[in-house]
């Protein structure tokens, strides 16, 4: 029964979103019950001007498409031999024709229907035609017989039979070679009724420069793929590619045909075949052993033509052909300014006259065609900073180039007819919908219809403007921030237009919740496009104010918005989360990812189970584990990771690649979690599946840069496995595929820094395997080469703090490893350098000034060690007179230092008094347990006498007992680990320790449940 | 702050962005949408294909040219009707060449086309061509829920009980995502167009 009908206020407000969701939710029983307060929604919540548009029928005009689809047969007569200068042929008969069986045809070729004649040309005539036997149009190319005589005619149908094997998307079909009765062979092509690039050249006079670059980049490679299979075309011209209009490419067509009419003998001497025009100068020459670089001179000389309008070369075919030779084509820019400068660098390149110094083959042509219509430098000249900078921008105007006339034509016909379909049920719902108004009470409606009417006109123009702004712009941004190729600094500058034009919305002032949602999703942009920039506290901010101000909205506005603001509060959250789990603040992390699971679970149910939905409840579960993990919370981190997989299983999402990335991501931190609770079977088992979805994701796109990406960044989990095992051997295998991964996507995505800073890691991955296995000169040489690497990256993107700590980290390896092999003044010089990067970084404006002092102590204290070690390896005495912190690092070096050369007492000695001098710091204790596993380690293999330890003490007394050092290691370890529980969990020890791995106290020590930290 | 409002001259409209040179993609759209429409009325006018394509390429280079030097005065009329009378003049100009040369004066006659039941025609073309495209344009903004209820009520006219229960949203939901699509296409239509049919 319908309680007390609300105001039509109220009504506006819950259409404005004004309304908080409990009020929503009460009025939806009443709502479902009265007739009334529905036609006053109904009414308010349209707009008469808009339903005055969409009352018509709007079907297309019935013109429009019997229009277009005639041109496109008309077009079609264009087909291949269109622009061939006509030859004097010989009567229909002399082709062979039979007499037409339908009215209205020219006649009949064995089973098909000749419609009409297309065109005429050097070989032959093209008709139009239709297959009788499989109910198709046709294109038939008639060879004629005056031109060619025996042998040469079938080696020609020979070729073309060849040809018609092959198939590529971007090549003509050919259906079938045949021959008439009278022994004319003739071939039967695919129809394709699209105009010839000499048409078009014809119609428009010249292509835009994209539209051009993008139709000869699909010639290249269809022309490639053709190569590569032994097809060489011998006679590409406008003519001869096709544009296809149902496919919407380019199609090459009279493949090999040239080819056979030219073989030895099979034409006068001297008789050229190929218009000069497009003849490279070695077929000019009249070389008959062509290759496919004359394949590229001729689509080199195509797209001049279609650059410009005009072919490279004017004159009768005898001076073309001298100047083919002799002269170099004017540059297009000479001729029209408007063609980019790279374009121009392309097309004079592919037709260079030494075939040498043309790309080296029609691939690579294609590739750097599509690196500049990517807005990508393209690899026929560096370019400047600016000129990239150019490019990129006018990336996104590509498309709109390209849909010159003809796309338009096509495109305006795919715009549906959303109407037309829906009239007719709604004719059938108007009565009813009648009778439901008559019951309402119609002044109310009407009241209410105007107010929100009104409302909706006053804000409508800022929020369009506002919403317009960020849909296309944010797409656009992420569409060119999502592509891997481009350096990092572009895309922070990119970032910043963006971010410019965002501020305008995010401080908008209308007080709207339609425009205070876009606020909202201003900031959470911004905050991505600062987060992905590395501008990680420019981006916190912006997360920040995203995430209360979508709080307040999802609590103040009602049905969707507020639905949308919850999302959005959750996603800022989400990256809050990250970032402070970055910046090692695991309580904010822990609440921000708590918050924003909160906010997933209380979204209505609609939202809450759509795929979406549960995916973004996976997402929060996986963090939160993430978390538990970083913290030493096993049990919590599993559940987490389970709820998180349960979700992700149980979803049926549409999009597969994700929904198997999703389950790799979870697989993969189930083997974390088993890795850091020491559980290797386990995590062996749960790496292997992870690599199982990997593997089986890179099957179903094996061209995908993130599937490919996958695979090895599973091998190297498998990696972390074998050595937390203390096995470098499998563990340097496993690295080595996670590397060979990531060298082949760096070398095939030269420009991304991402794959470049994955292969950093892979390398330095390896790099701390080798010194795993205490191979030290490998080591040292993958560690050099991640120096390379990292400075490239911090070049190419200089504000960015990770690039800057990533040089700081392989440095502090080198200064380890160089320590290992006591090369105390290299590993000193490393030192300097991690203290000058660590000084420009900070002038950069990227380490807070207290962070800097602190780093650059600890750097400096690192220093004095390196610097001193000699000494301290040499004067214990001297140790004892530094102060403590001095002492504590020197006897470590002693310690360990010691231990390697194999003087097993006196390094037992230093660990001891380390033990002593320190017996809280958990460092030194820990250096400590690797001084006594390296002595547990050399006497338990048979003493070298090429040991540079003392060989005199070695002699004197016996060596100890391995054993002898077990129990001081194991002390060691457990004292550290009171001080800090949890603390061999998930980290990969220090190599020194694995000769501990022996022992089961040893492993048990490891697995020990991390027991309440006191307090 | 508070200017008196002025429709015309602080609307950022298609064919504002489309005075400044460089702006492809608002041409492109400019393009895709009166295109077909410039091109069914030259064919309901009997022209032929080829003459229809040709005049419909004449049309919309005119109205490039008149846009980007101010010819077209929005004050001064609905863009709508603008662009009719350019087509139809090109249409009759085009028509009566014709004439002259092949067909005799009484086939056609220009001042035939220029008034008459056409215009309700036109515009009606006019505002569905509009509509559709503002359609296609706006629903990438939408979750696909909300575009199924916005297309199920407005566009079929279903209930809104039943289309609640179809898309599976509470009904008040229904009607927010209702009211919210038609903002947008509102918006979007007058940044379209310039106009609605009763706006100026």
């Amino acid at each position: 029964m319908p309680t007390t009908c609300p105001s039509p206020e109220f009504l506006s407000d819950l259409l404005e979103g004004r309304l908080p969701a409990e009020e929503g939710a009460r009025l939806r029983t009443h709502l479902a019950d009265c007739a009334a307060c529905r036609a006053v929604l109904e009414q308010a919540s349209d707009d008469p001007e808009l339903r005055e548009m969409a009352a018509r029928d709007h079907r297309p005009s019935p013109y429009w498409r019997e229009a277009a689809l005639a041109r496109l047969i008309e077009q079609s007569a264009g087909t291949s031999l269109g622009s061939e200068p006509m030859a004097p042929a010989g009567g229909l008969a002399s082709l062979g024709l039979g007499p037409p069986r339908v009215e209205g045809d020219l006649g009949t070729l064995g089973g098909y229907r000749i419609l009409r004649e297309f065109g005429r040309g050097g070989l032959g005539v093209v008709f139009e035609g239709y297959d009788q036997a499989l109910g198709r149009p046709v294109a038939i190319k008639v060879l004629r017989s005056d031109r060619l005589e025996g042998d040469h005619r079938r080696q020609l149908a020979r070729e073309a039979r060849h040809a018609a094997r092959f198939r590529h998307d971007h090549v003509v079909v050919v259906h079938a070679v045949e021959e008439t009765a009278d022994g004319v062979p003739f071939i039967v092509m695919e129809s394709i009724p699209g105009p010839s690039m000499a048409d078009r050249l014809r119609e428009l006079g010249r292509l835009a420069p994209a539209e051009a670059a993008e139709l000869i980049a699909q010639a290249a490679d269809g022309l490639a793929a053709a190569h590569d299979s032994g097809l060489i075309h011998r006679d590409i011209k406008p003519a001869n590619l096709l544009f296809d209009p149902v496919h919407r490419r380019i199609r090459i067509v009279d493949f090999g045909l040239a080819h056979a009419a030219d073989a030895p003998g099979s034409l006068p001497e001297g008789t050229l075949v190929g218009t000069p025009n497009y003849m490279s100068p070695e077929q000019a020459r009249g070389q008959r052993q062509l290759d496919a670089q004359a394949d590229q001179y001729a689509l080199g000389a195509t797209l001049y033509e279609l650059l410009t309008g005009e072919p490279p070369f004017h004159g009768t075919p005898a001076r073309v052909i001298h100047q083919v030779l002799e002269v170099e084509p004017r540059p297009p820019r000479q001729l029209n300014e408007a063609i980019p400068r790279d374009l121009e660098t392309i097309c004079l390149k592919a037709m260079a006259k030494d075939p040498r110094r043309r790309y080296p083959n029609v691939a690579a042509m294609g590739a750097d065609l599509r690196r500049w219509l990517a807005g990508e430098p393209i690899v026929a000249r560096p370019v400047g900073p600016m000129g990239r900078l150019a490019r990129w921008s006018r990336r996104n105007r590509r498309v709109a180039a390209l849909t010159a006339s003809t796309f338009l034509l096509l495109a305006a016909l795919a715009v549906g007819s959303l109407f037309a379909a829906a009239r007719i049920d709604r004719e059938r719902r108007s009565a009813i919908a009648e009778r439901i108004r008559a019951d309402a009470n119609a002044e109310q409606a009407h009241a209410a219809a105007r107010i929100a009417a009104e409302r909706a006109r006053v804000a409508s123009e800022q929020r369009t403007l506002a919403l317009e702004t960020v849909s296309t712009l944010i797409k656009e941004v992420q569409d060119q921030l999502g592509r891997s190729a481009g350096t990092l600094t572009l895309r922070g500058r990119l970032a910043d237009a963006a971010i410019s034009r965002l501020e305008k919305i995010a401080r908008d002032p209308a007080d709207d919740s339609d425009v205070a949602l876009a606020r909202v999703m201003a900031r959470e942009r911004m905050g991505e496009l600062s987060f992905l920039a590395g501008r990680t506290s420019t981006a916190r901010e912006h997360f920040r104010a995203g995430s209360d101000q979508a709080a307040a909205l999802a609590g103040s506005a009602g049905g969707e918005i507020a639905v949308e603001a919850g999302r959005l509060a959750a996603a800022c959250d989400d990256r809050l989360g990250d970032l402070a789990l970055y910046s090692a603040d695991l309580n904010e992390a822990g609440s921000r990812y708590r918050h924003a699971l909160e906010r997933r679970e209380a979204l209505p149910e609609v939202w809450r189970e759509s795929p979406e939905g549960r995916r973004g409840r996976a997402v929060s579960q996986n963090k939160l584990g993430d978390l538990a993990l970083r913290l030493g919370r096993f049990e919590e981190a599993r559940a987490s990771y389970r709820r998180g997989l349960a979700l992700t299983e149980t979803d049926r999402d549409p999009d597969a690649q994700r929904h198997r990335f999703d389950l790799r991501f979870v697989h993969s931190r189930l083997g974390d979690l088993a890795l850091a609770g020491c559980d290797f079977d386990e995590a062996e088992r749960e790496y292997r599946q992870a690599l199982g979805y990997a593997e089986a994701q890179l099957a179903a796109q094996p061209d995908d840069i993130r599937a490919r990406r996958e695979v090895p960044v599973c091998h190297s989990r498998l990696g972390a496995l074998a050595l937390r095992r203390a096995d470098p051997k499998r563990a340097l295998e496993s690295y080595q595929k996670y590397l060979d991964g990531s060298e082949a996507l760096a070398a095939a995505n030269p420009s991304s820094a991402e794959a470049r800073r994955d292969l950093l890691v892979a390398v330095s991955l390896v790099a701390d395997s080798r010194l795993a296995a205490r191979d030290y000169p490998a080591a040292d040489r993958d560690y050099r080469r991640c120096l390379d690497i990292a400075r490239a990256l911090s070049r190419d993107d200089p504000g960015s703090l990770q690039k800057h700590m990533d040089i700081d980290e392989i440095l502090t390896k080198l200064a380890d490893l160089e320590s290992r092999r006591e090369r105390f003044d290299q590993a000193v010089s490393w030192l300097e350098q991690s203290r000058t990067n660590l000084r420009e970084t900070a002038d950069a404006g990227l380490i807070a000034p207290d962070r800097r002092a602190s780093l650059d102590t600890a750097i400096g204290d690192r220093l004095f060690l390196c610097r001193e070690a000699r000494r301290a390896l040499g004067d214990p005495a001297w140790i004892a007179t530094q102060p403590p912190e001095a002492a504590k690092g020197l006897w470590a070096i002693r310690a360990l230092s010691l231990a390697r050369r194999g003087d097993l007492r006196a390094a037992a000695e230093a660990a001891e008094t380390l033990r002593r001098l320190a017996p809280d710091d958990v460092e030194s204790l820990i250096v400590a347990a690797r001084a006594y596993a390296l002595c547990l380690d050399a006497s338990s293999r048979p003493a070298s006498p090429a040991s540079p330890a003392s060989p005199a003490e070695a002699a004197a007394a016996p060596r100890p007992r391995p054993e002898t050092y077990l129990a001081p290691a194991l002390d060691a370890l457990r004292a550290a680990l009171r001080r800090r529980p949890g603390l061999f969990r998930g980290d990969v020890l220090d190599p020194d320790l694995n000769p501990l791995f022996a022992y089961p106290e040893f492993r048990r020590l490891l697995t020990a449940p991390a027991p309440t930290p006191p307090g | 702050m508070d200017h008196p409002r002025d429709e015309g001259a602080t609307r950022p409209s298609l064919l504002l962005q489309l005075r400044d040179h460089s702006d492809v993609e608002a041409w492109t759209t400019f393009t895709l949408l009166y295109a077909p429409l410039v091109y069914g009325y030259c064919r309901k006018r009997g022209l032929q294909d080829a003459d229809a394509a040709d005049i419909t390429q004449e049309v919309l280079r005119q109205v490039s040219r008149s846009i980007r030097s101010f010819d077209y005065d929005p004050r001064k009329g609905r863009f709508r009707d603008w662009l009719r009378m350019v087509t139809r003049r090109k249409v009759s100009r085009f028509l009566a060449g014709q004439a002259g040369a092949e067909l005799s004066i009484e086939w056609v006659s220009p001042d035939e086309i220029a008034e008459g039941p056409a215009d309700a025609e036109w515009a009606d073309d006019f505002n569905a061509r509009v509509l559709q495209v503002a359609l296609e344009q706006i629903r990438p903004r939408f979750e696909g829920i909300t575009w199924r209820a916005f297309e199920r009520t407005w566009v079929a006219g279903a209930d809104a009980r039943q289309v609640a229960l179809e898309v599976g949203m509470p009904i008040d939901h229904v009607y927010t995502a209702r009211s919210r699509v038609l903002k947008h296409l509102r918006a979007q239509i007058l940044l379209l167009a310039g106009n609605l049919p009763h706006l100026m």
